[in-house]
């Protein structure tokens, strides 16, 4: 079954994200495996706003050290998200 | 700002607020202006995040911020704006900020009763007589000789105005030893001894044991030695010896030290015939919390828990804790009304006189009102006795 909360992961705070919201987009996190179709169909359905358009980026984790064990952070998915004109989500600010 | 007083006594105020949202939004805003430097927030620089963020991520702490900083402003300005005048505790209580942004508490605090005060001027106080102070100066000199006096050891049974160097046990009347003493000079015929003692020192004579019987108890005295006093002549040399530049210098110390102490007696007897007459022509219920916080204070005194009192003993402290608390709401008032205030560098001079006190206990006191308020009784008990009329009899 399709269940947004699963694909938008969280909204992303951020000074730029803020920045973005002037020309109405808004920054998610979300899962790795989801496409622009399926985020733009989740912040319709879990917002009710109108999306016009979905960039999409992937980020790849960090190398990082613990003492002798080397690892990375795991890669994640970032959208940005335009909505129509006119559309707001309010309450994000969490 | 929606205030509803009650009286619920003569001292018991309660004042149920309500602030409106625009006044809360603001107390806000600024503690946000405050802290909005101050904070980093991931996905910010510092400073750059804005209020709306810093609020949602801190709302639990900003809003007991917000609660605590407008009680204490709206528990100023009542007391401002209703001249009280509050001793004891203050309640705050069904404190709650909607999410309406409201703030509604209320508070209970106990205030110095509303009487009317008395003509506090010209309290008449009957003139005290001094009595016993013409030996003084002969007693002071007789007790600095007695201090330097020099001794000569003597071979025969000792008379009245012989001292003796003695050891004594004080047993009861089961043989239990109650006290023990040794190396102790006591003079024959001394009116600080029990006459029974005096009487049987009476031709003791040295190196020897007796047992003095007094009602149920018994001495047992060995006697060290027999000795003879020899006090020095008050001369240029006593004086000297004294540590004083010459004899004059002595004396005048001497008489210093009696007018000193006849001033103090003076004045404490003064400022009691102010306060009995402050008490006696005021009739009114003193806040239950200051008579409890007096009640308590002399138990401390006493270093005696409640519990261990007896009833009597009880019911007269607590008369007295009541008398206190009563004095306390009178001088207050008058000083109010006489505009008697403590200053800062009063409170500094006080501790400066209590002497070297831990860093701890000087920041308990300077907290506390109790030595602002000690020091401020005082000042207006002054102001009563110079303003009081001396009576002549």
């Amino acid at each position: 079954m399709f269940d947004p909360r699963k694909i938008i992961i969280r909204p992303i705070l951020s000074e730029k994200a803020l920045r973005l919201r002037e020309y109405n987009q808004y920054i998610f996190e979300v899962a790795k495996e989801a496409n622009k179709i399926d985020i733009k169909r989740a912040v319709e359905e879990l917002f009710k706003v109108k999306v016009e358009k979905v960039r999409t980026l992937n980020f790849r984790g960090k190398p990082k050290r613990m003492g002798i064990f080397e690892g990375r952070t795991s890669s994640w998915k970032k959208a940005i998200v335009t909505l129509k004109k006119g559309e707001r989500i309010e309450g994000l600010e969490r | 700002m929606d205030i509803s007083i009650t009286n619920r006594t003569d001292y018991l105020k309660e004042a149920n607020i309500i602030i409106e949202k625009e006044i809360v939004e603001k107390k806000i805003d600024e503690i946000l202006e405050f802290y909005k430097d101050k904070i980093a927030i991931p996905g910010f620089r510092i400073g750059k995040a804005p209020k709306e963020i810093i609020y949602k991520k801190f709302k639990k702490g900003i809003d007991e911020l917000v609660i605590e900083r407008l009680v204490n402003e709206t528990y100023e300005k009542l007391i401002k704006e209703n001249e009280w005048q509050p001793v004891g505790e203050i309640k705050i209580s069904e404190y709650e900020l909607t999410p309406e942004k409201e703030l509604k508490f209320t508070l209970l605090l106990e205030v110095i009763p509303d009487f009317s005060l008395k003509e506090y001027k010209g309290i008449p106080i009957k003139k005290l007589e001094i009595t016993g102070f013409d030996k003084k100066f002969e007693e002071k000199v007789k007790a600095l000789q007695e201090k330097c006096a020099t001794y000569t050891e003597l071979d025969r049974p000792a008379k009245e105005g012989d001292f003796l160097l003695i050891d004594y046990s004080l047993l009861d009347e089961n043989n239990n030893l109650i006290e023990k003493k040794e190396n102790l000079l006591v003079k024959i015929g001394d009116e600080k001894n029990h006459p029974e003692i005096n009487k049987n020192l009476m031709g003791v004579e040295r190196e020897k044991e007796i047992l003095i019987k007094v009602d149920n108890y018994q001495y047992k005295i060995f006697v060290r030695s027999i000795r003879e006093q020899h006090l020095p002549e008050v001369n240029e040399k006593f004086a000297q010896e004294l540590g004083f530049e010459n004899l004059k210098a002595l004396k005048e110390e001497i008489e210093n030290e009696i007018n000193e102490e006849r001033e103090r007696i003076i004045e404490e007897n003064n400022k009691k015939e102010v306060i009995e007459y402050l008490l006696n022509n005021h009739d009114f219920q003193p806040p239950p919390s200051l008579v409890k916080e007096n009640f308590q204070s002399f138990l401390n005194n006493l270093n005696i828990r409640e519990e261990e009192l007896k009833e009597d003993l009880k019911e007269k402290i607590l008369k007295e804790s009541e008398k206190r608390a009563k004095l306390i709401c009178l001088l207050l008032k008058i000083a109010k009304k006489e505009n008697i205030e403590v200053s800062e560098e009063e409170i500094e001079e006080r501790l400066k006189q209590l002497g070297d006190l831990e860093e701890e206990k000087i920041d308990l006191l300077k907290k506390s009102d109790h030595l602002k308020r000690t020091i401020l009784e005082e000042k207006v008990l002054k102001f009563l006795v110079e303003n009081a009329k001396i009576m002549e009899d």
